[in-house]
Formats: structure tokens, C-alpha cells, sequence
């Protein structure tokens, strides 16, 4: 008897490990929309922290509010820069990860004993020949990591970490690493001799590359309590 | 005692003098006026310094804010703002002098001294009032039309500073701007102790600022070693304060460089007024 349950559940353990390597891109999409099935609306605080070459913004508190399937908006007292891109990493509210169709399996990797398919979205009308490349954790079925590449050379990088609430796995820090280029001119304030100050911001073509980061802790969070559509009055053009 | 008696009086004279009200009607209707226009037409700011950031960051939120219109604001300081103050201060001598009103001022138990001390103190007090009013017209208004909120500045790149961090800023970027507005103040009183008429002490002052910004600005190798030598090479001090960190070792030596003119002033005044003839 004994034997049997060992076999029963070796058969189970390979059934799972292999079934994530015949899986297509969507269903392997579908799967990471699936733990979010019941997420219906959440709020929650964000610090913004941002370590960019020549910018300093003090750490800012941003609330992001989101409702299934895709109403966002995010409220801050002052000025915040926020990330344009995969702010909120799940299938259902990302309108890239809305379709599947553009997606193809780039490779499967194993990295600390832990298997991502790494999933490609092609767009055929980008001139511009980016590559975003998807890390989906092939156990938990959460993205993990996206890379932004223009012709092969790597632009962003996007690291999430996750905490599990409610049962779902929502963004515990975001880490978004990016390359701004031509740079931030190392602009000087007001002078007599530049009254306006930061004139050299003329002279970006001289600037170089510089990587910046921007780290985003999320805090408490508050699921679905029913947050009204009237209150997405502004809502963000954002590619969350 | 005696020399605070003086000081009152000498702002009694100030403060009944119709032109010490010009600065405040013009900042009185000019920043609100300011502030109004911006809000209605708009002020197109963030979009193009923020060029950078715009492929991969939303901006959440405005930076256009009253706080943002007093920091440039600020900048008229340097040329245009000083007029309110020559106004007052050249006419402080000459235009006593002009109505005879010295002769009998000095045969009261006062020595020159006293009197030269009273008025650059009594001018010194005006002069922080119209900065404060100035001050507290941007920031009061700019607030109460534009809304406050963080402030965005350039210091080695871009900087953004809080809104409280914003305001301590400009309490020490006024103060400082008190000092320099005290350098202008100083040299109209120097030269209008040396005329009986206040026009010349008032064109006389406001031309030397001219000149000397022209010098402070010109990029000539030849002119750099007389910019020390120039008091507006020091104007911009009330720009330092946002800066982070604030380099007070800086303020510092700037701060040293406008006392020194202000001495220098004083003394020359002292020298001219005690050896002034009254004649009328």
C-alpha cells in the first residue's frame, strides 16, 4: 500500500513538473490570471523611492487603487513620478498580458532550483524592436521578473516580490532598474549669470546613459471592500 | 536710547513718504496678478523638463505651485526689485538735504554719527519689511491661487524638495535676500550722502548695479579677476539655501564678502556726511 501512495505521488510530482514544460504561452498566462480570479478591487499605500542619477525626490506615499478588470487610479499629496509599466504585474489588469496571442515561450529556465518559463511578447508594430520578457515562476504562477530590451540591449528590469494576502499573491516591493538615455543633465540652479537656472538641460545630446532605480513598497493593503466606479473619476493612462 | 529714538524717527520719515509705498502697491497687485495668470493660461513646465523621465514614469500630480512661482520669482531680485529700495535710501540724505531740513535736524543734541547710524538702521528695517512683504506676497498668494506643495529646483540635476523642506528654504533664502537687498541699500545711502538731489543718488546706484551685473555676467576671461571685486557677483547667495545639502561654508563666505560692502558703504558714508558742509 505503501508503495503505491510512493508511486501515486511521484507520478503526481512528475505530472506537475512536466506539465509546466508542454504548457503553451497562454495557458501558462491563463494560469498566472487564475490566483487572481476573485480579486475583485484593492487599495493600497505605496513608498516611492526613487535613486536616479542627477534626480533626488524625497520618499513619497502614493495610494493605488484598483478595480477589476481594468480601473486604476493613483492619489498622492504633491508631485510623485510613478512607473509607466507593470506597476500591477496580473494578466487580468495588464493590457499587454490581455493578449496571449502575442506571446511566445522564449525559454525555460531553472535558476536556484526554481523553474520560470520565460515568456516573449512580440509586437510586430513596434518599430522601435523591443523585447519584454516575462519570468513566470512556474510553481506559484506569479511573474517574477520582466526584462525590457531594445535590440538586445537591455533598457529596464523589473524585479517583484510578493506577499501572499488573502490568498493572493500581491506586490510586496517593486524594484524597477532602468537606463535613462542620454541621461539627466547635471543642471545647476539659478545664477546671475543664468538667471532661470538649468540651462544645460539644452544640451542633452551630451549627456550620457545612466541607470536608475525606483523602489516601490506596498503596505497595507485592502481587498476587495467594494470600491465604487465613480471613484476611478481621473483614471490613469497607465499600462499597468 | 537716544539712538533708537532716532531710528523711530527716521522711520516715521520713511513710512510718511509716499514713494516707500510704491514697492508695496507694485508687489501688492503685481504677484497676485502673477499668480492669477499662471493658473488661468498655465505655466508649460514639467513637460519639457521632465523629457527624461517621460517614456517610462507618469507623472502623478503637478509641480506648478505657488511655491514653484516664488522660486523664480526670487530672480527679480537681482535687478528689478532693488528699485524699491533705492527709492527710499537715495532719498534719505539728499532729499533732507535738498529741503534744508538738516540744518536744524543737526542742531539738536545729536552728533552726525548717530544720525548716519539712525538712518542706514532705519533703512535696513525697511528694507526687510519690503523683502518680507515681497516674501510673504509669493508665498502667501501663490499658495492661496496655485496651491502649494513640493518644489521643484535645479541642483546638480533635478531636486525636489518637500513642501516643509521648501518653505525653511525660502525663510532662509528671503533672509539672505534682506542681506543682499542691505548691500543695495548701503551704496544708495553712500551716494545719496554725497548729493543734495535725489535723483542722482537713485540713477547713480541703480546704474552702478547695472554695470557691475553686466560684468558679473560677461564670460571674458580678462574680467574674471575683478568679479570678487563686485558686490553682484554675490547677489545670487539667496539662491544657495536650495541647494542639498545647503552649503552654508558658502553662504557663509558670501555672506562675509556683502558685510564687507556694507562696511565699506557705512564707513564712506560716515566719512562723507561728517565732512558735509550744511549749507541750506
Amino acid at each position: 500500500m505503501k508503495i503505491r501512495i510512493l508511486i501515486i505521488l511521484l507520478f503526481c510530482m512528475y505530472s506537475i513538473s512536466s506539465a509546466s514544460d508542454t504548457l503553451s504561452p497562454g495557458q501558462v498566462l491563463m494560469k498566472t490570471q487564475l490566483i487572481y480570479s476573485n480579486l475583485k478591487d484593492f487599495s493600497v499605500k505605496a513608498k516611492v523611492i526613487a535613486d536616479i542619477p542627477n534626480f533626488r525626490m524625497p520618499v513619497k506615499t502614493v495610494e493605488f487603487y484598483y478595480k477589476n478588470p481594468d480601473l486604476f487610479e493613483a492619489k498622492t499629496k504633491g508631485f510623485a513620478l510613478v512607473p509607466k509599466y507593470c506597476l500591477l504585474p496580473f494578466s487580468n489588469s495588464n493590457k499587454i498580458l490581455r493578449t496571449p496571442q502575442n506571446f511566445k515561450i522564449n525559454k525555460r529556465v531553472t535558476i536556484d532550483k526554481k523553474k520560470y518559463i520565460i515568456l516573449q511578447y512580440i509586437n510586430d508594430n513596434d518599430k522601435l524592436k523591443n523585447k519584454i520578457l516575462f519570468w513566470v515562476d512556474a510553481y506559484l504562477w506569479r511573474i517574477d521578473k520582466i526584462n525590457i530590451l531594445q535590440q538586445d540591449k537591455l533598457l529596464s528590469t523589473i524585479d517583484f516580490s510578493y506577499q501572499n494576502l488573502d490568498g493572493f499573491w500581491l506586490p510586496d516591493t517593486t524594484l524597477f532598474t532602468m537606463i535613462f538615455p542620454k541621461g539627466i543633465p547635471n543642471a545647476s540652479g539659478p545664477s546671475i549669470s543664468d538667471p532661470f537656472g538649468g540651462s544645460q538641460f539644452g544640451t542633452l545630446q551630451n549627456q550620457i546613459d545612466l541607470e536608475g532605480q525606483v523602489k516601490i513598497i506596498f503596505s497595507d493593503y485592502k481587498i476587495n471592500k467594494g470600491i465604487d466606479d465613480n471613484f476611478f473619476e481621473n483614471r490613469n493612462e497607465i499600462a499597468h | 536710547m537716544l539712538l533708537l529714538k532716532l531710528i523711530y524717527i527716521e522711520l516715521i520719515k520713511i513710512f510718511k513718504r509716499p514713494r516707500s509705498y510704491i514697492g508695496f502697491i507694485t508687489i501688492g497687485i503685481l504677484i497676485p496678478l502673477i499668480m492669477f495668470l499662471i493658473d488661468k493660461f498655465g505655466f508649460d513646465f514639467q513637460q519639457h523638463h521632465f523629457l527624461p523621465f517621460e517614456s517610462a514614469f507618469l507623472f502623478q500630480g503637478s509641480l506648478v505651485n505657488g511655491y514653484l512661482i516664488s522660486y523664480y520669482l526670487m530672480t527679480v531680485l537681482w535687478v528689478h526689485f532693488p528699485f524699491f529700495i533705492i527709492l527710499v535710501a537715495g532719498d534719505s540724505f539728499a532729499g533732507e538735504a535738498a529741503k534744508g531740513t538738516f540744518r536744524i535736524f543737526l542742531t539738536r543734541p545729536v552728533s552726525r554719527f548717530q544720525v548716519i547710524t539712525a538712518k542706514f538702521i532705519a533703512t535696513y528695517i525697511y528694507t526687510a519689511i519690503i523683502v518680507a512683504f515681497l516674501g510673504f506676497m509669493c508665498l502667501g498668494a501663490g499658495s492661496i491661487i496655485l496651491g502649494s506643495g513640493d518644489l521643484f529646483v535645479f541642483d546638480k540635476g533635478i531636486l525636489i524638495l518637500s513642501q516643509n523642506e521648501a518653505l525653511l528654504r525660502f525663510f532662509i533664502g528671503y533672509l539672505l535676500a534682506i542681506f543682499v537687498q542691505m548691500v543695495v541699500a548701503s551704496l544708495a545711502l553712500f551716494l545719496s550722502t554725497l548729493n543734495d538731489n535725489s535723483v542722482a543718488p537713485i540713477i547713480g546706484t541703480y546704474a552702478i548695479i547695472i554695470v557691475s551685473i553686466i560684468l558679473s555676467i560677461l564670460k571674458i576671461d580678462a574680467l574674471e579677476s575683478i568679479k570678487p571685486y563686485l558686490f553682484t557677483t554675490y547677489f545670487d547667495v539667496f539662491f544657495s539655501p536650495f541647494a542639498d545639502p545647503i552649503p552654508w561654508s558658502d553662504i557663509f563666505n558670501y555672506l562675509i564678502a556683502l558685510g564687507k560692502f556694507i562696511g565699506l558703504f557705512y564707513i564712506l558714508s560716515i566719512v562723507s556726511f561728517v565732512r558735509k558742509d550744511i549749507l541750506s
